[in-house]
């Protein structure tokens, strides 16, 4: 399966990311319409129910919208949006993960804030 | 358009000596893709022989949108059961079995059929008999999906053939899917490459359905739990364990259905990971248990 990883997590929910993923970088700027659901599906090689699924999540968050008879659209505001929600979803997934896995190691946060601030250098 | 909504009802069927078939019962949704699973000997073969109306069963009925499908023309037509290997073709060549096709399936598209032909160059003056086991498998593959039948049956599609020719299929599978939405039921083996195409998973199990649900319901329910050997022992046991593995005093469970502890589980600091859907498929077809209980207790099926 193309690009898609196989970590288990539900294959909509990856095709959700990375529409997400492009709309931050501006492959997908707002107001620009999006690949239909079979594209998708050709391209990552999955059941278009499942990318429909993954298109259907972003519109209830109101990141996309529907044109009848079009298609889907990348809906205004849509990048603030996504930024904002992947930022509260960086703190689980990152810095929970960073913090348990130092202090197993046995790093303390003065020594992880030294190692982080080497890292922005 | 007609309903095409198939449903097997409590059917039985004894080949032989051996009881086949024993109280089938399962709604296929309209318009889906379904991979059809299980163990060699589970029954998957003859449940497709049987809602292709090629075989009676025993005791109950196979109906498509609530009509009987055996002794039933306008349905039967309607259906087309691509088998892995059409013994009734040996003696013919691939032009004419193309033919024959042509007068079987009412929605036959001859200018596809060509097209793959061409396509996977499999040659058409051969007697079908002297084709390689791949080109028969793609003969077989042509005909269900210039079929164009509403209930298209692919049964071990992918049998002798090669890396690139599957990934081939899997994508013109998807493609014509897209353009032509229609009921597939594909049976395989091969589960670790196709399990991304099934919307609908049917699992078979010594004979019967021991599970049908959607794939991405049936997937948000399993898990794994890793974490050391002592603490997971309480859990040992549980018949919601479809696999477990031990690696020193480490041990991973995979679990499916409800986790009752979840809470304490994380705090003790047991890894709660999903399950890669080509792992769950591979432990349920693995199972010797009957997974149905779960499955019923859960409220997943």
């Amino acid at each position: 399966m193309a690009m898609l990883s196989d970590d288990g997590r539900p294959i909509f929910q990856q095709v959700a990311e990375k529409m997400e993923d492009d709309i931050i970088e501006g492959r997908l700027p707002e107001q620009s319409q999006v690949p239909s659901t079979n594209q998708f599906a050709a391209f990552y090689r999955i059941n278009p129910a499942t990318a429909a699924k993954g298109v259907n999540l972003l519109v209830d968050q109101g990141i996309l919208y529907k044109k009848r008879g079009i298609g889907m659209f990348v809906a205004e505001g849509a990048r603030a949006a996504v930024l904002e929600k992947r930022k509260q979803q960086f703190y689980e997934q990152y810095v929970v993960a960073m913090v348990r896995e130092a202090a197993k190691l046995g790093i303390t946060t003065k020594q992880l804030v030294e190692m982080i601030m080497e890292g922005d250098a | 358009m007609l309903d095409y909504t198939l449903k097997c009802h409590q059917i039985y069927k004894k080949l032989g000596d051996t009881q086949a078939i024993h109280d089938a019962a399962v709604e296929f949704e309209p318009n889906a893709i379904h991979g059809l699973l299980g163990p060699s000997g589970a029954g998957k073969t003859t449940l497709l022989h049987l809602i292709s109306g090629q075989l009676i069963p025993d005791q109950g009925a196979v109906t498509a949108g609530g009509h009987p499908v055996h002794e039933n023309p306008g349905i039967v037509s309607r259906i087309c059961f691509a088998k892995a290997i059409e013994q009734a073709w040996s003696e013919y060549r691939v032009q004419d079995i193309m033919k024959f096709c042509s007068l079987l399936h009412p929605d036959w598209d001859a200018g596809f059929a060509a097209e793959m032909l061409d396509r996977f160059r499999v040659p058409l003056k051969p007697k079908y008999k002297h084709l390689s086991q791949g080109s028969q498998s793609l003969l077989s593959i042509i005909k269900g999906l210039a079929s164009r039948s509403p209930i298209t049956l692919l049964d071990e599609p992918t049998l002798g053939l090669d890396a690139e020719k599957r990934e081939a299929f899997y994508e013109l599978l998807l493609s014509d899917y897209s353009e032509h939405p229609r009921t597939i039921i594909l049976s395989t083996h091969l589960i670790d490459e196709s399990a991304d195409l099934f919307q609908y998973i049917t699992l078979m199990q010594q004979g019967t359905i021991a599970a049908h649900c959607e794939t991405d319901e049936l997937a948000g329910q399993a898990r794994y739990l890793q974490g050391s050997t002592e603490q997971l022992a309480p859990f040992l046991g549980d018949a919601r364990i479809l696999h477990q593995e031990s690696l020193g005093s480490v041990t991973r469970l995979a679990w499916l259905g409800s986790i009752d502890h979840e809470t304490y589980f994380r705090e003790q600091g047991i890894e709660i990971t999903p399950i890669p859907l080509q792992k769950l498929f591979v432990y349920l077809t693995r199972q010797e248990q009957q997974i149905s209980e779960v499955l019923a207790n859960e409220n997943i099926s």
